[in-house]
């Protein structure tokens, strides 16, 4: 995504003199001065760093003074031997020895220590809070302030705002030393490069760059080789240039519509990019755009927030009660339902509950419907969105207690399945239900949750309790709004048992969807620095973004973001292993997990496969004999896909192979699974001849309502990357066709029980003889090979395929009949093989040229194509071999030389 | 430059030292004050006697029987008395310490003139 850039805001005029060089840069925003009040003059500066020192100076000294002075005194009364009289009032204050000053004294260096320590820390400011009601004047209300005097006029005491009292100490000193790195180097104006190079200086930036991949000292050495020195400006005073006021005024911004306390690092590195192309150039050469730049301060953002709540939480946590109290001990104790259950509230207050994150507005939904009196929710959600993360998320905020009213100062109960079944038969699970239900409707502080409530309702659901069907008795304690349920479901489980039944009417809905990339990502970078602990490995930025990318492009089963969780926590541990701890888990490494996972080759283009992709043919070849088009035309297809320049929502590519018998139609699949897909076993091959009435659809997509009995769609939903070969395709019935045209053209099909099987990761290959004869005619009445396809497709193969199927296809290759010499190199090709198994035996196997001519004499038809060849080779080399085998003539290391008649000589060794 | 800054730190080094007295009982003050009362809210958040006092007729542990809601009632009337006290026994310390903080450096510098003038 392209970098964004910012309007400008309409600032005042800048004020160079020294005489305001705490208000030389300000802007009216929301009927509100705000200004920059912190001086950045050299000498200013300078004076700001030693305070620091002095500071510490005096801390120090206090303690030594407190701690001296006490110690002298306590040394001398000993020495003294006057240690009794401590207690006496007489000592203090009767006649009081001078000795007695020096315990008035430590105190006070005590009182100055603490005076010292308080006023050292400014007060906190913090940023404006967020105002839903104003609008953003930052265009148009320009006129409200033109000059200085006219805003110092206007807006007095509270309606100004030092912007410079909301920066945090870290981006305070980026500014200082972008203005003093400026000095340095005799600069006309601080520019947005000398805030680049500062920014990089500060830590939480230079981890946003780490995180990127790039190392902040290399960016900061390629700056500043940009730098003019400049000796002669050195001692002159360096304004800010327009783009750094805007870049300050600009993060204020941020930080405000980000509602955040402070004005941080990260918000001057957000404007500091949209404010300079140059600056977005150079991200863009690093490979670095808005969208990447974004999601790594956010990360930043979640860490600090993460951290924040964690503190806030446990302060709310401690005035928990532990055993399921509320706080006016009004509720009852459910000691039957705590045998069949787990409380939520009480997990979340010790902890044991992991953070929910980008999950608001489902939240807020939930709470919504709460406060509008509807007594349950349902989350209905595939496996694996994060159902119970926001249940999770629910108990957190009803230990904070931020939650409505009516849910506020309770208990969130998750009923077990397991335990409620335990041990007894389907009426004692019932009953044990009913009296759980009592039990929560007297105790009055429960929140009763069900995860999977399909699970206990209607029969022969997904992992459902056979013949256990609670509805009516859940729905009569529910409808009775005695209590509030929250419960989850998945899409499937909700429509065939929930949306019709008793239970329905009184669950309020709520759509859990997977969620997005940017969401994924963030949950990714809550949960990281876990992983990141346990493993002692770090994630680049990239890497968690593959591990999204990649899972919600090939893990197709599962839901994002508990895919690209798995996928990155095995990550972390194979890098763990293979390259050793404090080692950094890159893009590359998820790459490489998503691809043993899947087998499908998602790392980047190596030189080496460049290489081999470039010259495929020839790979090809090596297997494939003749027929040069369609080798090409394939590994042309192959390089398409590989280089990720081919439509996304099709197959990678649809071919439809014509040709005689025995040609290599079917060798030439073969290949292509073994080359792009990695092993022949990769190659789904369905005998279209067995589809030839309409009963065929059913076994290819499934019987309506039974899962997992469509031969095509399991095989394609369990191997998402591999190659469909249709054998025969015209044998197959004409509504068995129909079904393809919507895989060719969408890359989807649904099968019998309505799930979506994904067909865009597949190389589909339909084989066909149909009016071979007729090529065969043509080809030896010497008509052109591109001739006789246009007639074959625009007649002969109309008796076969309708037009709208013929279409669909990329390419109609038409395999020509093999010739004498293709036959030959075939032989040669089947010889091979045969020469493996002796060898494999300690003998060696040399094939003469005679011998192939032979064989070809034999073996040679150019109907039936390279079967002849086979049985040819068969009939004269493998008979013979077996019986000089059996006859026991041959040892090791002789050698066997197939020459003149296909004839086999051995000579000993 | 160096002189420059050398020559204001002396002189905020002296300020500090001037102002230690004057922030006591201006800005400190503010401050102490501010922090114990974050203090007596946490006091009170824990305790909450105002709670029990909303709930006083309210049966405890759902015993809504006449001997239960008599008991409540008693307990609850208990409970409100003790949550009461530990309230202003824990206000109390807060005054102590404000006035700990008000009458210290007064107190330090009376007991300096006192052992000077008893000599």
């Amino acid at each position: 995504m392209e970098f964004q850039s910012q309007t400008p805001l309409p600032l005042l005029p800048y004020r160079g003199q020294d005489t305001h060089r705490r208000m030389s840069v300000g802007v009216v925003l929301r009927n509100t001065l705000l200004f920059w009040g912190m001086s950045l003059t050299r000498g200013d500066i300078a004076f700001r760093r030693v305070r620091i020192w002095l500071e510490r100076f005096e801390l120090l000294g206090s303690v030594f003074f407190g701690v001296g002075l006490m110690s002298f005194f306590v040394w001398e009364i000993y020495d003294q031997e006057r240690m009794a009289d401590l207690l006496t009032f007489e000592f203090w204050w009767g006649s009081p020895a001078l000795l007695t000053l020096l315990v008035w004294f430590s105190l006070t260096s005590w009182c100055f220590l603490l005076y010292r320590n308080i006023a050292r820390k400014k007060e906190i400011h913090v940023v404006e809070q967020y105002d839903d009601t104003v609008l953003q004047n930052k265009e148009g209300m320009v006129g409200t302030a033109d000059s200085w005097e006219q805003a110092l006029a206007t807006y007095k005491r509270k309606k100004r705002k030092d912007i410079a009292r909301v920066a945090t100490p870290d981006a305070l000193r980026v500014i200082e030393n972008a203005v003093l790195l400026a000095h340095r180097y005799g600069a006309e104006s601080v520019s947005a490069w000398h805030v680049f190079y500062a920014l990089l200086g500060s830590d939480s930036v230079a981890s946003v760059f780490v995180r990127l991949g790039l190392p902040p000292k290399k960016i900061q050495a390629k700056i500043a080789g940009n730098f003019q020195k400049n000796a002669h400006r050195k001692a002159q005073a360096v304004p800010l240039s327009d783009d750094v006021q805007q870049i300050i005024f600009q993060a204020y911004e941020y930080a405000y519509e980000a509602k955040q306390e402070y004005l941080h690092v990260t918000e001057l590195l957000s404007a500091l990019v949209r404010q300079s192309v140059a600056i977005q150039e150079l991200l863009y050469d690093l490979h670095v755009d808005e969208s990447k730049l974004r999601n790594v301060i956010e990360w930043l953002r979640i860490r600090e927030r993460l951290q924040k709540q964690h503190r806030a939480f446990q302060k709310a946590a401690s005035r928990r009660s532990k055993y399921g109290l509320d706080k006016a001990m009004t509720a009852v104790a459910t000691p039957f339902l705590n045998s069949f259950s787990q409380d939520l509230t009480l997990a979340a207050k010790f902890g044991r509950l992991e953070a929910c994150v980008a999950r608001e507005k489902e939240i807020d939904e939930i709470f919504r419907i709460i406060e509008g009196g509807r007594q349950s929710v349902v989350l209905v959600g595939d496996r694996g969105v994060g159902k119970m993360s926001i249940i999770a998320g629910i108990a957190a905020r009803m230990v904070e207690e931020n939650v409505p009213a009516r849910i506020r100062d309770k208990r969130l109960v998750q009923l077990s399945t397991s335990a409620l079944l335990a041990g007894t038969t389907l009426t004692g699970a019932q009953e044990r239900l009913i009296n759980i239900m009592n039990e929560v409707a007297r105790a009055g502080n429960i929140i009763f949750l069900i995860d999977g409530i399909d699970d206990l309702v209607g029969s022969g659901g997904q992992g459902a309790v056979q013949g256990l069907d609670v509805s009516e008795t859940l729905a009569e304690f529910l409808g009775a709004g005695q209590f509030l349920t929250l419960s989850t479901t998945t899409v499937t489980g909700y429509n065939q048992f929930i949306v019709n039944s008793a239970l329905g009417q009184v669950l309020a809905r709520v759509d859990v969807d997977e969620m997005s990339t940017d969401q994924a990502i963030q949950v990714l970078e809550s949960k990281v620095g876990m992983v990141e602990y346990k493993q002692q490995v770090f994630f680049s930025y990239d890497a968690l973004e593959q591990a999204v990318v990649l899972s919600k492009k090939f893990l197709h089963d599962q839901n994002l973001p508990e895919s690209a969780l798995a996928i990155m926590t095995e990550s972390a541990s194979f890098v763990h292993t293979t390259k050793g701890i404090n080692t950094l888990v890159a893009g590359e490494d998820v790459a490489s997990i998503v691809a043993q996972k899947t087998g499908i080759p998602t790392t980047s283009i190596t030189d080496d496969e460049s290489t081999k992709l470039m010259k495929l043919e020839e790979d090809m070849h090596k297997q494939v004999i003749g027929q040069d088009e369609a080798v090409s035309l394939v590994a042309n297809a192959l390089r398409r896909a590989r280089a990720e320049v081919r439509s996304q929502k099709r197959p990678i590519a649809n071919f439809l192979f014509l040709g005689p018998t025995g040609v290599g139609k079917t060798e030439l699949a073969k290949t292509i699974a073994r080359t792009y897909f990695g092993g022949e076993d990769r190659m789904i091959r369905i005998d279209m001849s067995e589809y030839q009435d309409k009963s065929g659809i059913y076994r290819l997509i499934g019987q309506p309502g039974q899962q997992g009995t469509g031969i095509l769609t399991e095989a394609v939903r369990q191997n998402p990357f591999s190659l469909l070969l249709l054998d025969e395709m015209e044998k197959a019935d004409p509504d068995v066709l129909n079904l393809f045209l919507q895989v060719f053209d969408d890359g989807r099909l649904t099968d019998s029980v309505g799930r979506v099987i994904d067909f865009t990761n597949t190389i589909i290959i339909a084989t066909s003889n149909a009016g071979t004869a007729f090529v065969q005619q043509q080809i030896v009445a010497g008509v052109p090979l591109e001739d006789i396809r246009q007639t074959l497709i625009h007649g002969e193969l109309k008796q076969y395929y309708r037009p709208e199927f013929l279409n669909r296809f990329d390419g109609i290759v038409l395999f020509r009949s093999l010739t004498r010499d293709e036959t030959k190199q075939i032989a040669g090709l089947m010889l091979g093989r045969v020469k493996k198994d002796i060898e494999a035996k300690g003998m060696s196997f040399i094939v003469e040229e005679a011998a192939l001519e032979a064989l070809a004499e034999i073996g040679y038809d150019p109907e039936f194509g390279a079967r002849p060849m086979r049985r040819a080779i068969q009939d004269k080399v493998e008979n013979q071999l077996a019986e000089l085998i059996l006859s026991n003539t041959l040892h090791r290391r002789d050698r066997l030389i197939l020459g003149e008649g296909a004839m086999i000589r051995v000579e000993s060794a | 430059m160096f002189f420059l800054v050398f020559q204001r730190i002396i002189f905020q080094f002296l300020l500090d030292i001037l102002y230690f007295p004057l922030w006591w009982y201006s800005g400190g003050l503010r401050r102490v004050v501010i922090g114990l009362y974050h203090l007596l809210q946490d006091a009170n958040a824990t305790l909450a006697p105002g709670l029990w006092v909303r709930h006083v007729f309210t049966p405890m542990y759902g015993q809504t029987d006449i001997q239960g809601r008599l008991m409540s009632f008693f307990m609850r009337v208990v409970n409100i008395i003790g949550r009461f006290f530990a309230l202003v026994f824990s206000l109390s310390m807060l005054v102590v310490l404000l006035v700990l903080w008000l009458v210290l450096p007064i107190g330090i510098v009376f007991m300096i003139v006192h052992v000077f003038l008893t000599q």
